[in-house]
């Protein structure tokens, strides 16, 4: 077998990185995918949080580099999903505690066993990013419709261009169909004519979200959540089906048109 | 290859060896290509320099020191695009005055006669990525917000110019910047400064425009 290794990124902070990646996890793990998560973000790990195992960390992604311990002491196997396991950082360490060439290393052994290795990336450019893009093969841009995440984004795929990866795929993270109604929030044509990248999915402000990251119960298991559907769609695009995007109630309607209209 | 920081900056370096150096001088990193042998392969081993030092380089402001080496314009290109897919940035180049290549000069007549040397990016300028050419500049895509473009001639977008441009950049005020929507973050032309949102008129339409001073001002027009 061989894993394809997508880092999840996004430059700036805050815009649901660690959710997506445990969304995403979650949802290939459900359609029956061998799936590791790898939190890249040592010293403020937080997936494990989101997912609801921090409980049982004993070794962590140090240990696995420093060969304190073997790669699979140190996974941690999600007991409601059968093929999800947590490849947790370490909470006392600094980021440079791993170098870029043992995260390639460590991506080529867990390809042996794993059809998806997610990789999620702390926020910003430095070592920690360097570390998190090293082993991947594949990119998913995090960003939320406001210009400096969008900037951020930018940057980043401009960055990940020097590794290699040229075709970066675009998550729309936190949208308002209330507010980009109103003219008052960037629509997905408005980040898409800066970015100019594949759209994998566009997921909506939901409530529900804090609720089950708080629960460690990623809301990709919640049939009722609408940001849930969302991912589920990611997940299925993931898989190469062809989904077509949800409806975000984005149809203006004759009058807003009109007045939008007259206020350019 | 070598690598030595120096931090003397009265010692130029010497493109006199056979392999190409790095210097580091308190003005910036300072590339020597020796004089003699084929291009080619300074550039080869200049490739590999650069991809086995993992960004280390990037964002670095690099002079080029060439000795007597006159480069074709196809090799300076390969260099250039050589520099920007690592992120470096070209500042100067120490090649040889030679009675062919002048100054840039002020006056219309000059303007129309002198030769001057183009540069072309082949993708979408992004946050971050920045090109700054002596002559002027091609790009076939975007230049986006947080990306620079820096022309001592004219500046051709052909997408959208959403970032900073300057052309002009050694004082020429008669270049001229073209892209299909003009929407920058800020414009510049020699010693004229315009601020994206303000004198200059915000559009989302894709049509073909030119920016060029006049009377002390940067202005936008339908190009036609």
């Amino acid at each position: 077998m061989s894993g394809k290794v997508i880092v999840i990124t996004s430059g700036k902070g805050g815009v649901g990185k660690t959710t997506t990646c445990a969304n995403i996890g979650t949802g290939l793990a459900i359609r029956g995918k061998k799936t590791v998560l790898i939190d890249a973000d040592i010293g403020l790990r937080n997936l494990d949080v989101v997912m609801g195992l921090e409980n049982r960390i004993v070794f962590d992604l140090i240990d696995v580099v420093e060969k304190n311990c073997k790669l699979r002491q140190a996974l941690i196997k999600d007991r409601r999903f059968d093929n999800l396991y947590l490849l947790p950082a370490a909470q006392t360490k600094e980021k440079d505690a791993v170098k870029p060439e043992q995260m390639v290393e460590l991506c080529e052994e867990l390809k042996l066993d794993f059809d998806y290795i997610l990789i999620d990336c702390p926020a910003g450019i430095e070592h920690g990013f360097k570390n998190a893009v090293a082993g991947a093969d594949d990119a998913i841009i995090v960003t939320t419709p406001d210009v400096s995440a969008v900037r951020d984004a930018d940057r980043i795929i401009g960055l990940l261009q020097t590794y290699e990866i040229t075709d970066p795929k675009l998550v729309i993270n936190r949208v308002r169909p209330d507010m980009v109604r109103r003219g008052d929030m960037m629509d997905v044509n408005d980040v898409n004519d800066i970015l100019a990248i594949t759209l994998l999915g566009v997921v909506p402000d939901d409530q529900s979200i804090i609720v089950s990251t708080n629960r460690g119960e990623p809301a990709v298991s919640d049939p009722s959540s609408r940001a849930g559907q969302a991912y589920r769609n990611i997940v299925a695009r993931i898989e190469g089906e062809k989904v077509p995007f949800m409806s975000l109630d984005f149809d203006l309607g004759f009058f807003e048109r009109i007045k939008r209209f007259l206020k350019k | 290859m070598a690598f030595s920081d120096n931090g003397d900056a009265l010692q130029t370096g010497s493109p006199s060896g056979n392999t190409i150096v790095f210097k580091g001088y308190r003005s910036g990193l300072t590339l020597i290509i020796p004089e003699t042998g084929p291009f080619e392969n300074y550039l080869q081993e200049l490739r590999d320099h650069l991809k086995n030092s993992h960004n280390f380089f990037n964002g670095a402001k690099i002079n080029l020191e060439l000795g007597n080496r006159q480069l074709e314009t196809e090799e300076k290109a390969a260099l250039i695009r050589l520099f920007q897919e690592n992120g470096l940035v070209l500042r100067s180049t120490g090649e040889s005055a030679s009675p062919v290549k002048r100054p840039f000069s002020r006056g219309k007549a000059a303007r129309d006669e002198r030769v001057v040397q183009t540069v072309t990016v082949q993708k979408t300028l992004r946050s971050g990525q920045r090109i700054e050419f002596d002559g002027n500049v091609l790009v076939w895509g975007d230049v986006n917000p947080g990306a620079e473009v820096m022309a001592s001639g004219d500046i051709i977008v052909m997408g959208k110019l959403l970032g900073t441009a300057h052309a002009g950049m050694q004082g020429d005020r008669n270049v001229r910047i073209f892209a299909f929507q003009i929407n920058p973050v800020q414009l510049r032309i020699a010693d004229v400064i315009a601020r994206g949102g303000e004198k200059l008129k915000r559009t989302k339409d894709f049509r073909p425009e030119i920016a060029k001073v006049k009377d002390d001002q940067i202005i936008v027009e339908k190009f036609s």
